[in-house]
C-alpha cells in the first residue's frame, strides 16, 4: 500500500514538473479567461465598427430614381424600415453619366432605377462593383413589398388594413419528451467533448509513462522494487490525481473569469442553467474520475505490450478507436434526447463518462439510471483492472514479441504475482 | 542464511527455458552463473527474485520458500535503465522509498555510495546526462542502497573502463567482506575466476557444469604449453609434430596431450640453446572450460 502511494506521488511530481504539462496548462488557462472574455471582445468590437457604422451609413446612401412615379411618394417609407442603409429619392432625372459620377466621388454607394415596361416593374441596381461576394446593400424583396402596399392601398386598403396584413405569424414549438434543447443542449455537448478530451488526455498519459519505463530499460529494476499492481493503481492515481487538480483549476479559473468578466445575466437569459449546480460538478468530476480510471487501466494494458516509442500509436489505435465510439456515441444520441440510444451511451461504461454529465445538465437523465450507471462502470473498472494488472505482470519484461490476441490471453492465464 | 535452488524448471511457449537446475548458497561469496546468450540465466535470476514463477522445484531461504518479504535483495539487471529525464538524486530517492529505506536514511545511503563510487558531482543532473558508464555506476547503486543480504549482478562490468572496472571490483569484494551473497551472471570469464568461488554454467536452460572453482579446475589436465621466446621456434615444433599452436610475435600457445609432452618440448629447447623468457605448462582455464561445455 505504501508503494502505491509512493508510486503515485513519484507520477505525480514528475509529472507536474513537466515543461509540457506546464504550457499545456497555461495555453488552457488563457483559452479559458479569453473565452469568458468572448462578450466583452466582441462588444468592443462591435463598439468599434459602430463607430465606423456611423461614418460608413453616411456614405450608405442609395439613390432611388423612380421619374414614373410608380411607387406613388410611397419610396419615403424605405428610410423606417431600418435597413442600414440610407436611401435617398432622386427628384431629377439622372443619367448614368451623371451617376457615375455621384459613385466615384463618393457621395453615394449606389443608384437603384425604376422602370415600367408591359405592366413589368424593372429595377436596376448600379453601383461601382459587387465584388467577388455579390455584396449588394439592398435587393428586390424590400422594393416587392413595397409595391403590395402600393397596390393595397390603390385597391383600398386602409394603411391599418395593411399593417395586419403583413403582421409576422407566431410559431412556437412544445417538446413532450423530457429534455431541454437549444442553448443548453449546446453547453451538454460542450460538456461532452471537454471531458472526451480530459479523459483521453489524462488516460493516454498512463500509457506514455509506462512505455517510457518500458523503453528505457528501467523495468526490471522496478519490478523487483515493487509489484505490477503497485505499480499500474499507482501510476493512475499518480496521474488522475494530476488530472484532477488541472481539472479544478480549470473550473476554478473559469468560475472566477465568469464572475469577473463574464456580462451579468447574460448566460441566465438565454440558458436554463438551473441543472449547472455543485452537484452537478460533483457529477462531472465522479465521472471524469471513473471514466479516466476505465481507460487508464486499459491504456496501461496496450502500454506494457510495448517494447518501442515508436509503436506506441499503433498500440493506443486501438484504445482510441474505443474512446471515439464511446464519444461518438454519447454525443450524437444527445441531439436528440428522446433517443433510445441515449440509455445505451448511459449504461455502457466506454461512453457513460461521456454522455452521463452531460445528460444530467439537461435533465434528461433519472437518478436510478445515474446510480445504475456509476455501479456498472465500477464493476467495469474492477474487471479491467484486474485483466489489465495480470497482462501488465507478464508482458513488461518482454521485449521485442509481437503480441496477438492469442498471447494477452496467453498472459491472463499465465500465473505471475 | 542457506539459499537453496532445487530442481527448478520453467517453459515459456513449450520452449523449457530452465531445465531442473539446482544450485545452493550457504557461505558469503560471490556465486558465479554462467551461460551463453539465451542460457537461462536471466529467466533463473528472475524466478529467484520473484519476478516470475518457477513451474516446478524449489527456491529456499533456510528452508523456507523464498518471496520479496523474507529476502531483502538487490538486483543490477542486465538490462541497464534509468529515467532519461529525472535526476540522479530523485530517482535514487524514489527506489530507496519503494525498498522501505526511511527518507532521512536514504538521504545518507544516497550520499555515501555517489561519494564512495565518484560520482557526487552528478548528484542533480539528469539520467541521460551521464555517461553509459556511470548510468551503469548509478545502476549499482540502486541495486546495494537497500544493505540487502543478496546481491544479484548481471554482467556489473561490462561498458566500464578499467579505472571504473577496479572501482567496482573493491567495493563488490568490500560487500562480501561485510557478509553479503552475491551471484553474479557475465560473460567476462577473467572477472568470474578473479572473483568467483563457486559456478554454476547453463547451455540451453540445462546446467552443464558446476561446482568449486578451483575444483573444477584441478580436474583438468595441462593442455596447453606457453612459451615467450626472441626467436622463432616453429622448426623445433614442427619436428616434434606440434602443429596445433599460435605464435604472435613469438609468443606461442602450443595444444599439448600430456604434461611429458610438455617437458620434452623444453628439453629440446634448452637443447637447442633458445633463449626463453616464459615457459608455462597451462591447465584450462575457465574460458577453456566454458567453449569446452557449451561451445560445441
Amino acid at each position: 500500500m505504501i508503494d502505491l502511494f509512493t508510486v503515485a506521488k513519484f507520477t505525480a511530481t514528475e509529472m507536474f514538473k513537466k515543461k509540457s504539462f506546464q504550457i499545456t496548462l497555461i495555453i488552457l488557462l488563457l483559452i479559458v479567461i479569453i473565452g469568458f472574455n468572448i462578450p466583452n471582445i466582441m462588444n468592443f468590437i462591435n463598439k468599434d465598427s459602430s463607430n465606423n457604422n456611423d461614418n460608413e451609413n453616411n456614405k450608405n446612401i442609395v439613390l432611388v430614381i423612380d421619374h414614373e412615379n410608380i411607387y406613388q411618394d410611397h419610396l419615403n417609407y424605405l428610410n423606417d424600415m431600418d435597413l442600414m442603409v440610407s436611401f435617398k429619392v432622386s427628384e431629377n432625372l439622372k443619367t448614368n453619366e451623371e451617376l457615375n459620377e455621384l459613385i466615384l466621388k463618393n457621395e453615394i454607394k449606389a443608384a437603384i432605377r425604376i422602370t415600367e415596361e408591359d405592366e413589368n416593374i424593372n429595377l436596376e441596381y448600379i453601383t461601382e462593383s459587387i465584388g467577388l461576394t455579390g455584396n449588394i446593400l439592398v435587393d428586390s424583396t424590400t422594393f416587392s413589398e413595397l409595391y403590395k402596399v402600393v397596390k393595397l392601398k390603390e385597391l383600398g386598403l386602409k394603411e391599418e388594413d395593411i399593417f395586419m396584413i403583413n403582421t409576422p405569424l407566431s410559431f412556437e414549438i412544445t417538446e413532450l419528451t423530457s429534455g431541454e434543447s437549444g442553448g443548453i443542449l449546446a453547453v451538454a455537448m460542450f460538456i461532452c467533448v471537454i471531458l472526451f478530451f480530459a479523459i483521453y488526455y489524462c488516460a493516454y498519459q498512463v500509457s506514455s509513462s509506462i512505455t517510457v519505463e518500458k523503453t528505457s530499460k528501467i523495468m526490471d529494476t522496478l519490478i523487483t522494487s515493487t509489484s505490477p499492481k503497485s505499480i499500474v493503481v499507482g501510476k493512475t492515481l499518480g496521474i488522475g490525481f494530476v488530472g484532477l487538480v488541472e481539472i479544478i483549476i480549470l473550473i476554478l479559473t473559469g468560475y472566477i473569469s465568469y464572475k469577473l468578466f463574464f456580462p451579468a445575466g447574460l448566460l441566465e437569459n438565454n440558458i436554463n442553467i438551473t441543472n449547472i449546480t455543485s452537484i452537478f460538478f460533483l457529477i462531472a468530476i465522479i465521472y471524469f474520475l471513473l471514466g479516466y480510471t476505465f481507460y487508464a487501466f486499459i491504456y496501461a494494458l496496450t502500454g506494457s505490450l510495448v517494447s518501442k516509442p515508436e509503436d506506441v500509436q499503433q498500440s493506443g489505435g486501438l484504445v482510441a478507436f474505443v474512446v471515439l465510439i464511446g464519444f461518438y456515441l454519447s454525443y450524437f444520441s444527445m441531439i436528440n434526447p428522446a433517443n433510445s440510444l441515449n440509455k445505451l451511451a448511459t449504461f455502457l461504461p466506454i461512453s457513460s463518462p461521456f454522455s452521463v454529465p452531460a445528460r444530467y445538465i439537461t435533465g434528461a437523465i433519472s437518478l436510478s439510471e445515474l446510480i445504475l450507471s456509476i455501479i456498472i462502470l465500477i464493476l467495469s473498472i474492477g474487471l479491467i483492472a484486474h485483466v489489465a494488472i495480470k497482462i501488465y505482470s507478464s508482458a513488461i519484461l518482454n521485449y521485442g514479441t509481437k503480441f496477438s490476441f492469442k498471447t494477452m490471453i496467453e498472459m491472463f492465464k499465465q500465473d505471475n504475482n | 542464511m542457506l539459499l537453496k535452488f532445487e530442481n527448478v524448471s520453467k517453459t515459456y511457449s513449450n520452449k523449457k527455458v530452465v531445465d531442473n537446475i539446482s544450485f545452493k548458497l550457504d557461505k558469503p561469496s560471490i556465486f558465479g552463473f554462467l551461460g551463453t546468450n539465451g542460457a537461462g540465466k536471466t529467466t533463473s535470476i528472475r524466478m529467484l527474485l520473484g519476478i516470475i514463477k518457477k513451474d516446478s522445484g524449489e527456491i529456499t531461504l533456510d528452508n523456507k520458500p523464498i518471496n520479496r518479504r523474507n529476502i531483502n535483495f538487490g538486483y543490477m539487471p542486465e538490462e541497464r535503465g534509468l529515467y532519461p529525464k529525472i535526476t540522479i538524486y530523485n530517482q535514487l530517492m524514489y527506489f530507496s522509498r519503494l525498498k522501505g529505506i526511511h527518507k532521512k536514511d536514504a538521504d545518507k545511503e544516497i550520499k555515501y555510495w555517489l561519494n564512495k563510487l565518484n560520482m557526487d558531482e552528478y548528484i542533480n543532473i539528469d539520467a541521460e546526462k551521464l555517461s553509459k558508464g556511470n548510468q551503469q555506476k548509478i545502476q549499482f547503486i540502486l541495486a546495494v542502497m537497500n544493505n540487502p543480504d543478496l546481491i544479484v549482478l548481471d554482467e556489473p562490468f561490462s561498458g566500464l573502463d578499467p579505472v571504473n572496472t577496479e572501482v567496482l571490483k573493491n567495493v563488490i569484494l568490500d560487500l562480501v567482506k561485510k557478509g553479503k551473497y552475491i551471484i553474479m551472471s557475465s560473460h567476462q570469464m577473467m572477472q568470474i575466476e578473479e572473483f568467483c568461488s563457486d559456478i554454476l554454467i547453463l547451455d540451453k536452460g540445462k546446467c552443464v557444469l558446476q561446482g568449486n572453482l578451483n575444483e573444477i579446475k584441478n580436474n583438468y589436465e595441462i593442455h596447453k604449453v606457453e612459451i615467450i621466446t626472441e626467436e622463432n621456434i616453429e622448426k623445433h615444433l614442427n619436428k616434434l609434430k606440434l602443429t596445433n599452436y599460435t605464435n604472435v610475435n613469438n609468443n606461442y600457445f602450443i595444444n599439448i596431450k600430456s604434461k611429458e609432452e610438455g617437458m620434452n618440448l623444453f628439453d629440446i629447447l634448452i637443447k637447442n640453446k633458445v633463449e626463453i623468457l616464459k615457459f608455462e605448462l597451462k591447465k584450462p582455464n575457465l574460458h577453456d572450460i566454458f567453449i569446452e561445455r557449451v561451445g560445441k
